[in-house]
């Protein structure tokens, strides 16, 4: 048993394989970017970046399986901890080398812990407009409130909850708090509201139904729609409606006398701060309309103090872990005087600093590692000369 | 973990998320019908941030095609001959991609759907500067009425802008439709951007 262990260290820890998995990942992020222009780029990181294993279909025909990005580098973590930390000699001349193997290690959890806890997303702002929650790309979520209560209570549904519900296999959402039910009958990924016409086997609601189109869309490009029932629970009539992910206002129901409003939108999340957008400036090159620079005069108000701060291209905000970028800009072409919006990228990642600290890591390795080399080359050529 | 995957999705479940908000983040509009808020009418004011990512247009109507009631996403609409109709839709977005809605629009006549490679190979016009994909099909036509209309025939095209997608696409008799191919392109190419919804 030890012999076996003794060699499954021996692979982990040699070189060879830190060769194939270079080879692997330089292979899987080849044809993952080739890939980007049919599947879009979320998909794309979905199937080749961040699984275990995936399939590619070189030419469209013949099926080859991959390992995935997120496994090839967990194997290159065990590789560098195993060869370049546990079974390198320790001597004086090999501590440069184990310190930078240890900062490329750093830089590798700093990787998954943005994978795992980070967030990303998008600010949409007019000026003098307020917010404290960013848009995530991918995924949607219900939400339902109480209108006219101070301060609003919304009750979320997250899109892994309801994305599975269907005429067959409805899902019904609850809790103690809230005097209705919502029940999710149907979940479309892909959808266009059309007339209801005389179409009567699919589920409509005021005249309208949801009309499933193809998947094969760029997931980023999918719309996709629900159909909910709301059922107040000391009551028997329900209300059905229809929500979409481009409708132009939530669905505003009377229920049991009160008046409830459902949104259905990209999921949402709250940032320990709030933004309002000051000023939005775009500077266009001489007599064409092509932005040569933009940027957003920005206040962060955090618990009723303001601090003002400006977002440009390459000046992100940088607090508690979130970093504002400035990401677009619209309406794209509206000529001078036009009311224009602001979108920041948001990123969250709790090792934000880790990419700094190896890197700094890895400068103090290899200048060492290097400053002894030379050390060691001046003495001998010294030593050459005073023999 | 693998048990809990492959176990039958809940069909009842408690809502666990809950977020207390200021009321100042959030502007909801009064009640609007499904009508208003997908779009196929406009009594009720939009959410301002949608709309300000919407296009304003303005075209040149050809000779005989007599303009209809438009509202929300049906940006233009027009009566040609005795049964044919051409509307122009804007929708956010990519309004759901070009590859899904040339399909759904192939359906619709009853025709198998084309492939990626073949829509990409489909002859294009310019709209708005922007080389949009053009498309005939002739067939047995099914809108959502829901009833059959033989010897029909579609032109279409999609126009992809940064924000937005605009439809224009005319059906009816095959006769009618086919003999308008010249002035349905001329109008696509006659349509132009006018200064952004506020």
């Amino acid at each position: 048993m030890k012999k076996v262990l003794q060699a499954v260290f021996q692979v982990l820890a040699s070189s060879a394989l830190a060769c194939v998995l270079l080879i692997l990942l330089m292979a899987v992020t080849f044809v993952g970017t080739l890939e980007q222009v049919d599947l879009g780029i979320y998909e794309v990181k979905r199937r080749y970046f961040e699984s275990l294993i995936t399939v590619h279909w070189f030419f469209n025909k013949v099926p080859v399986p991959l390992p995935g990005v997120y496994l090839l580098t967990f194997l290159a973590g065990v590789n560098l901890v195993c060869g370049g930390l546990v079974r390198i000699k320790k001597g004086i001349s090999q501590w440069g080398v184990v310190v930078a193997h240890a900062a490329v290690v750093i830089l590798l959890v700093g990787g998954w812990v943005k994978h795992e806890y980070g967030e990303e997303g998008y600010m949409t702002l007019h000026e003098a407009e307020v917010s404290n929650e960013f848009e995530t790309p991918l995924d949607w979520e219900i939400a339902i409130w109480k209108k006219d209560a101070a301060p609003i209570t919304e009750y979320v549904i997250p899109h892994r909850d309801f994305a599975h519900a269907s005429q067959d296999h409805p899902v019904t959402f609850q809790h103690p708090d809230l005097p209705l039910d919502i029940q999710v009958t149907a979940f479309f990924p892909n959808c266009l509201p059309q007339p209801a016409g005389a179409q009567t086997d699919v589920p409509s609601a005021d005249g309208f139904i949801l009309q499933p189109i193809s998947e094969k869309t760029k997931l980023e490009e999918q719309i996709p729609g629900a159909v909910v029932q709301l059922q107040p629970k000391n009551a028997t009539a329900v209300n059905v409606g229809l929500l979409w992910g481009a409708q132009r206002g939530p669905w505003v129901v009377r229920s049991n006398d009160e008046t409830w409003v459902v949104d259905f939108r990209r999921q949402r999340r709250l940032l320990p701060f709030a933004i309002r957008l000051d000023k939005f400036t775009r500077e266009l090159h001489p007599r064409t309309n092509l932005p040569r620079a933009f940027s957003s005069d920005i206040t962060r108000i955090e618990n009723g103090e303001e601090f003002p701060a400006k977002i440009s291209m390459n000046e992100p905000l940088r607090h508690k872990g979130y970093t504002l970028y400035q990401a677009s800009w619209g309406p794209q072409n509206a000529p001078e005087g036009t009311r224009l919006f602001s979108t920041l990228a948001v990123s969250y990642d709790p090792a934000e600093r880790l990419p700094l600290y190896s890197c700094v890591v890895l400068t103090a390795g290899l200048v060492f590692h290097f400053g002894w080399m030379l050390y060691r080359r001046l003495r001998r050529i010294a030593e050459e000369n005073a023999s | 973990m693998a048990l809990a995957a492959c176990s039958k999705p809940a069909d009842r479940m408690e809502i666990k998320q809950l977020r207390t908000i200021d009321a100042a983040f959030r502007q909801v509009p009064e009640a609007m019908s499904s009508s208003e808020r997908f779009g196929f009418s406009t009594s009720s004011p939009a959410s301002p941030r949608r709309q300000s990512k919407s296009v304003s247009l303005s075209w040149k109507v050809p000779e005989g095609w007599e303009p209809l009631p438009t509202g929300g996403m049906r940006a233009a609409s027009f009566r040609i001959g005795t049964g044919a109709e051409c509307v122009v839709s804007l929708l956010p977005g990519t309004g759901g991609g070009l590859e899904a809605n040339i399909n759904r629009w192939r359906h619709q006549m009853g025709l198998e759907p084309l492939s990626s490679e073949a829509i990409a190979a489909l002859p294009k016009i310019h709209v708005l500067g922007v080389a949009s994909p053009y498309v005939e099909m002739s067939g047995t036509f099914t809108g959502m009425s829901g009833t059959p209309q033989p010897d029909w025939a579609l032109l279409g095209t999609i126009c992809l802008l940064p924000e937005s997608s605009i439809f224009v696409k005319l059906t009816g008799p095959a006769d009618e439709v086919l003999s308008q191919r010249e002035a349905f392109q001329t109008f696509c190419q006659s349509l132009q951007q006018l200064e952004s919804d506020q």
